[in-house]
């Protein structure tokens, strides 16, 4: 036997680890013995022909080209090695509670499982001793409402919030700084209401501002907080201030207001994020319009994460884990190379005491800045080429391996890497089939609240039935008091029958001539009615025929109640 | 219809309501395409296959394109009615420097009051004959 002889069965040794060729004891002592110079021809077979054997085999398709994942030791179950046969081995795959202190993100076509294994692994998480709470947050569905009776059934606490059972001032600060808080609300704010004018901005944040200043937040007051609805009614209210500006952002201001409703936001003092992250708390959003969806949720984590990081807590324990369903528009980069607030928060993750996993259709359009920091990657099925090729590249698939992913892979199978640990080859898993089918009613999503109604709330009595009111709006006080019961009369009389002769209408009135031209030229001067010259007769003066404009109609309503 | 209230209403309304009552066929803003642009003539009137022209004028400044919608529509008469008698004198006055028409086009500028009279007479009488008119409310192109 030569040299190349040797290399050529030390080669075969690398690969059939690789492959993990040597699964039976004989083979596994065949290497051994080999390794330690023992060169025996039978043990030179042996190996040559487990590792052509295997080989073979991933050609025919019985087994697949992924090793076993070396992930036992842990207390958080994943799913079942795909590359363990079922029985009688035992594949499942555990990691350990800190492998998800760094955020993960799972891309694969829709109905491929996502949210059922984000629902199995968020409940073996929150079973795991001295576990994180957990946040399933879900924009668009609410099948996830199945995990209330899995919770509770594990003993677990579960708490279910609409959009519309929050109680939630978005410029509470809390215990953060109230002047950091304020401006990150108030970009946040800005970017909601889209496409606002410049100065429209800088309105918004002086009032805010103002705001604080006036509810002596900035002297330490820390009970009372303004509300989104006060900040449109002070902007509405304010006497010097650019129209056109004013304008822009009460449009924007009161349709978001309407749609983020009082019944969530119209409170002195709401909940509090950090108080909620002591809580597994699912958030079902699907009723909420988009950017009262993207608001809320923006708002929640960055207050959490500004006060983990005003803690100054570094590297300490996972705390909590915020399962992200439907995140694409989340995590979106939309084109631009901005660093967005998630992306920069993820990034601070490990010293907020808080991890992200987020479920997406697709890597493309993630955004750059937060791939960086994902330290677990799972892929599904997709049949598009370029998104296989790219999410195969980046878990670092060979050939064989992505194209048994597009060949082979099913429902409810993932193919990973972890970055976390001692092992960083791909693996391959199946996800355990739960039916989140339920008969979740509405009074055990209120039982499940029960745990928040110790969270001290103030409600804004003054906003909790308010309604937007118009951007134009008319100076009816500036007239009302000087409007005698004749004058009433004649505007009423020219709202009704428009456009006849002055004379007309004394006469149906019954008013004398003085009295009534005293009348018509008052109204003419409050700006209610217009008076046209017109000759109707061949020969002597012109009549003066009168018309309304346009502050008489809601004038005249006001005027004939008040009378 | 485009103008004010008193545009529409008081001045336009009236000449229709005279029109309709007299059995006519009216349209309001019918767009007439002249030199390239569109206009659009506040009433054309039909009957017995004539057309009447009727504008509303508050200033003196629309007349000479009045004349040219009714031109373009084919019209035999052009009756500007406007609020009072100084109005209708600066109409005439301007349509006085207008240049002269080839077509044959009879242009009556008068107060609302008159105006609404002469419309009634006109589509009361016999349509091949215009009514007869007051030599000082007559200008002929």
């Amino acid at each position: 036997m030569n040299n190349n002889y040797f290399d050529n069965i030390a080669d075969q040794i690398a690969i059939g680890h690789n492959i993990d060729a040597f699964e039976d004891e004989w083979s596994q002592l065949c290497v051994d013995k080999w390794e330690r110079g023992i060169q025996d021809p039978e043990f030179a077979d042996t190996i040559v022909a487990r590792v052509k054997s295997h080989q073979a085999k991933i050609r025919r398709g019985e087994v697949i080209p992924f090793r076993r994942a070396r992930f036992k030791k842990g207390k958080v179950k994943v799913g079942r090695d795909l590359a363990v046969p079922p029985w009688p081995w035992n594949g499942e795959i555990w990691l350990p509670e800190y492998f998800f202190g760094t955020s993960w993100l799972v891309a694969a076509s829709t109905g491929h499982g996502k949210s059922v294994w984000g629902a199995n692994l968020s409940l073996s998480l929150g079973l795991a001793q001295a576990g994180p709470k957990i946040w399933q947050l879900c924009c668009h569905k609410d099948d996830l409402l199945g995990q209330l009776p899995r919770f509770q059934r594990a003993g677990l606490e579960l708490v279910v919030l609409r959009a519309e059972d929050l109680k939630f001032n978005p410029l509470q600060a809390g215990s953060n700084d109230p002047r950091a808080h304020l401006m990150t609300v108030t970009s946040r704010l800005a970017r909601c209401l889209y496409d606002m004018p410049p100065r429209a901005d800088l309105i918004l944040r002086e009032s805010c501002h103002e705001l604080y200043r006036d509810f002596g937040i900035f002297n330490g007051q820390r009970e009372r907080w303004p509300t989104l609805f006060l900040v449109y009614e002070k902007i509405r209210t304010r006497k010097v201030i650019n129209i056109p500006a004013r304008d822009a952002l009460l449009d924007r201001l009161g349709s978001f207001n309407e749609r983020y409703t009082p019944r969530c936001g119209a409170w002195l003092r709401g909940w509090n994020p950090t108080d909620l992250a002591g809580h597994s708390i699912l958030f079902l959003f699907n009723r909420a319009g988009e950017d009262v969806k993207s608001f809320l949720l923006d708002s929640i984590i960055d207050h959490v994460f500004q006060h983990q990081v005003e803690r100054g807590v570094v590297n300490s324990s996972l705390r909590l884990c915020v399962f992200v369903d439907d995140a694409q528009k989340l995590v979106n980069s939309n084109g631009t190379s901005a660093m967005s607030g998630l992306a920069e928060n993820v990034g601070k993750v490990r010293s907020g005491q808080i991890s992200f996993v987020f479920f997406v259709q697709t890597e493309h359009g993630v955004s750059p800045h937060l791939l960086p920091n994902v330290n677990g990657l799972l892929m599904g099925r997709t049949v598009e080429h370029d998104a296989r090729m790219t999410m195969g590249r980046n878990i670092g698939l060979t050939d064989a391996q992505i194209e048994w992913v597009r060949l082979n892979l099913q429902r409810g199978q993932f193919v990973g890497v972890i970055a976390e640990g001692d092992y960083h080859e791909p693996f391959a898993f199946e996800s355990e089939n739960v039916d989140l089918a339920h008969n979740v009613t509405e009074a055990d999503i209120l039982a499940s609240q029960r745990p928040l109604a110790a969270l001290p709330v103030i409600p804004d009595d003054e906003f909790q039935k308010w309604e937007r009111h118009p951007v134009v709006e008319l100076q009816s006080g500036a007239v009302s008091p000087a409007l005698s019961p004749g004058e009433t009369r004649l505007l009423n009389l020219v709202v009704a029958e428009p456009g006849n002769p002055a004379g007309h209408y004394t006469r149906k009135l019954g008013m004398n001539g003085k009295a009534a031209r005293a009348a018509r030229e008052r109204l003419v001067q409050l700006g209610l009615l217009r008076e046209h010259r017109l000759q109707l007769n061949r020969r002597g003066k012109p009549a003066i025929v009168l018309l309304p404009l346009s502050g008489a109609c809601g004038f005249n309503t006001t005027s004939t109640e008040a009378i | 219809m485009r103008g004010d209230p008193f545009h529409n209403e008081i001045l336009v309304g009236r000449l229709r309501q005279i029109a309709e009552e007299c059995g006519a066929t009216v349209s309001t803003e019918r767009p007439v395409p002249i030199d390239g642009s569109v206009s659009y003539a506040d009433l054309v009137i039909e009957k017995d296959g004539q057309v009447t022209v009727c504008e509303a004028e508050q200033t003196r400044h629309g007349v000479g394109n009045d004349r040219r919608k009714a031109v373009a529509l084919g019209a035999r008469l052009l009756l500007i009615a406007t609020p009072d008698s100084l109005t209708a004198q600066a109409c005439r006055r301007q349509l006085r420097r207008c240049p002269p028409l080839d077509a044959k086009l009879k242009v009556i500028v008068c107060p609302l009051g008159a105006a609404l009279e002469i419309l009634r007479q006109t589509l009361n009488a016999d349509s091949s004959r215009p009514a007869a008119l007051p030599p000082n409310e007559r200008n002929d192109t």
